[in-house]
């Protein structure tokens, strides 16, 4: 009679172990690509999904196993693996999904130690005082399976009662998950590993303790529930560079549509520069020729006309050369830029705002150039947005207090820093880092959008933003901080 | 009555001193203003002309400072210049009975021509009111009395009906209504009822 026959029983644990290492080795290989708790996730299944494959080669022996002293021996070495398998669940669903008692885990964990204790004394492990009975039993499909039986030893109900404060500890997890509206971890913890927790503690009492005449089969059982769980794992590793790409693919539309927002804003005030000059030259050159006509011309009248046409137009031509400058950023573009000029560009875009709501502007330059490096046109509109921000916070201040304070300097640490302080009625500390989210708004007519597209461009460029009560806490403080460069800006 | 003169209000210089040689071409008087503050500090509200006002000024803008003369009971014109045509404000300001509101680039012609319009409208508009304060001069000039017989006289009653309704002798009544239209000036009770109109009777 051959030790190990072939059908299909003995191929069973065979298929479960193979399954269980590739899934196992899957995230292993997911576990170094990724970081922080979602690695020690993936870890940690490794180790459930080594674990019941481990637990498979063991039960594969014990079918097939002739004598009571080796049965009792494989029993014992079976709780090498089944233990990983069931220290590891609790911690699994504690880093992985932050759910679950703790002290729970760890009483499950005490108790089941206590009967691996117990297991390493006893010849025929932690379940029998001794194997008194061994027999072959037949079943369908020309299979059979050894099967012991004994008076059950203390360790017994220990390991029982282990697996069941780590049944308990998985079930409350489950109902946390759903309490925090998870429905699908509440189907991979509550669903998988509860059901597979339970299926092998009833399972296992069957034959020790109830007599039922079954080969272990708790492999087999791990592998529906692991593939179960690695898809949902495997799902999350793959979702991760696909948002990860739509980020990227939307900060770019931010910043397109941004820049022609700006640019089209630059070109309006443009064009409100230029009507100034073009209109006084018209009225002067109207008013000369008027002046000329007359009998006794008045040549004091015609040069101060012709003088003011000179001096208007060569404001024109100014405006002229900006536009021209405008024009050939169309392009996103990477070039070195003086923060300081960039502020003073953004104040003075914003200056007709300003004006109209009576706001005086204070600024302080710092006298280190500040260098930093990027598009020009998206970088004045970070600072444009917070100054209007700014600005639009102290629409309800008295006009003789509406102050805005705009202070450029050099941090130590090499960068650049823009802050913009308004004396406005401040932001509530609970919303402080709301206010920079998309669509949050406190005013009626706000898009939300100000803000959001400032921290995605100061991002994009490496930066960062983020507010604070304003000096002797009024009001709010916005900072830019974006990385320096060393250089002459071009 | 004095020389029209044109008020100009403008924050940008260069444009200010262009408008007022303009106007100076045209032969006119004008006086300018940076703000509309210091117009308001400065104006005198019997004074003619027109004023022409920048729209978007820092501080206060042009219709806050229409809303403020007409408060003041100033009914002097005003022509709107405006950067950008903003549909909205130039209905607020029409509708507040700004003359005209015209979009910068202005073409010199098209303004002069705005300005002579409005001084048309002011010289029309003192006159009448001067017409207007003479009549209530000579109203004033009435006794309690000849005011009663003033009142009736208009509706078109007859001597004989107004003494019944006063309770006085129609003799009496005819010596009153002479003295009403002695002190009206008026040549018929035709011009007598023109003028009632005239005064809000």
């Amino acid at each position: 009679m051959e030790l190990y026959p072939y059908n299909w029983l003995n191929l069973l644990p065979a298929l479960a172990g193979g399954s269980l290492l590739t899934l196992a080795a899957m995230n292993v290989a997911l576990a170094w690509r990724r970081q922080g708790s979602a690695a020690r996730g993936h870890l940690l299944f490794a180790v459930i999904a080594a674990s019941a494959a481990a637990t498979g080669i063991v039960e594969f022996l014990l079918m097939n196993t002739r004598t009571i002293d080796q049965y009792g021996a494989l029993l014992r070495a079976s709780h090498i693996p089944i233990s990983l398998l069931v220290l590891s669940i609790p911690w699994f669903v504690l880093f992985l999904f932050g759910a679950g008692r703790r002290w729970l885990a760890i009483l499950g964990n005490a108790l089941w130690g206590i009967a691996l204790v117990v297991n390493a004394f006893q010849p025929h492990s932690r379940v029998y005082d001794r194997i008194t009975h061994i027999e072959r039993v037949s079943i369908p499909g020309g299979a059979e399976f050894t099967w012991v039986s004994g008076p059950l030893h203390p360790g017994a109900w220990i390991g029982y009662a282990g697996v069941l404060a780590i049944l308990i500890f998985v079930v409350d997890a489950a109902v946390t998950l759903w309490r925090r509206g998870e429905p699908r971890r509440v189907a991979i913890v509550g669903g998988c590993l509860g059901t597979s927790l339970a299926i092998g503690l009833l399972h296992s009492m069957l034959v020790e303790l109830g007599g039922v005449r079954s080969p272990y089969i708790i492999s087999v059982a791990f592998v529906v529930i692991m593939g179960g769980m690695a898809l949902e794992l495997v799902h999350d590793a793959v979702r991760v560079p696909i948002l990860e790409q739509q980020v990227r693919v939307q900060e770019q539309e931010v910043a397109h549509l941004s820049r022609q927002t700006m640019l089209r804003e630059m070109s309006g005030g443009v064009a409100h520069e230029l009507s100034q000059p073009l209109t006084a030259i018209l009225n002067n050159a109207e008013a000369a020729l008027s002046f000329l006509e007359r009998g006794s011309p008045d040549l004091n009248e015609v040069r101060g006309a012709l003088q003011d046409i000179a001096e208007q137009d060569r404001h024109a031509t100014e405006v002229a050369r900006g536009l021209a400058r405008l024009l050939k950023q169309g392009e996103r573009q990477s070039e070195s830029l003086d923060l300081n000029s960039l502020v003073q560009e953004a104040i003075e875009l914003a200056g007709g705002d300003l004006s109209r709501q009576a706001i005086e502007v204070s600024t302080h330059l710092t006298s280190r150039k500040p260098v930093i490096s990027g598009d020009r046109v998206l970088l004045s509109l970070v600072v444009l947005n917070l100054v209007r921000n700014s600005a639009e916070a102290m629409a309800t201040v008295d006009p003789s207090e509406r102050v805005l304070i705009v202070t450029t300097g050099m941090r130590d640490s090499g960068e650049a820093q823009v802050t913009v302080s308004d004396r406005g009625s401040g932001i509530p500390e609970a919303d402080r880092d709301r206010v920079f989210d998309a669509f949050y708004t406190t005013r009626a007519d706000g898009s939300g959008l100000g803000l959001a597209v400032s921290r995605t461009l100061a991002e994009m460029h490496g930066g960062r933003v983020w507010s604070e009560a304003g000096p002797g806490g009024t009001g709010t403080s916005m900072h830019i901080v974006l990385p320096g460069v060393d250089g002459i800006p071009t | 009555m004095n020389d029209p003169t044109v008020f100009v209000v403008d924050d940008e210089a260069g444009v200010r001193s262009s408008l007022t040689r303009l106007f100076r071409s045209a032969g006119w008087a004008t006086e300018d203003f940076a703000s509309p503050a210091e117009f308001l500090a400065r104006y005198d509200p019997e004074a003619a002309g027109c004023l022409v006002l920048d729209f978007a000024m820092p501080g206060m803008d042009g219709v806050e400072l229409q809303g403020l003369l007409r408060d003041r009971g100033s009914n002097l014109p005003i022509v709107f210049l405006t950067g950008q045509a903003e549909v909205p404000d130039s209905v607020t300001a029409l509708k507040r009975g700004a003359l005209d509101f015209l979009t910068k680039p202005v073409e010199p012609q098209v303004l002069l021509d705005a300005v002579r319009l409005a001084f048309e409208t002011d010289e029309t508009d003192r006159h009448e009111r001067a017409e207007v304060e003479e009549l209530r001069r000579r109203a004033d000039s009435l006794t309690p009395r000849e005011r009663e017989v003033f009142e009736h006289v208009v509706t078109g009653q007859l001597n004989k009906q107004i003494a019944r309704d006063l309770g006085a002798a129609e003799k009496t009544i005819r010596i009153h209504r002479g003295r009403v239209m002695k002190k009206m000036q008026a040549d018929s009770v035709a011009t007598l009822v023109r003028m009632a109109e005239r005064l809000g009777m």
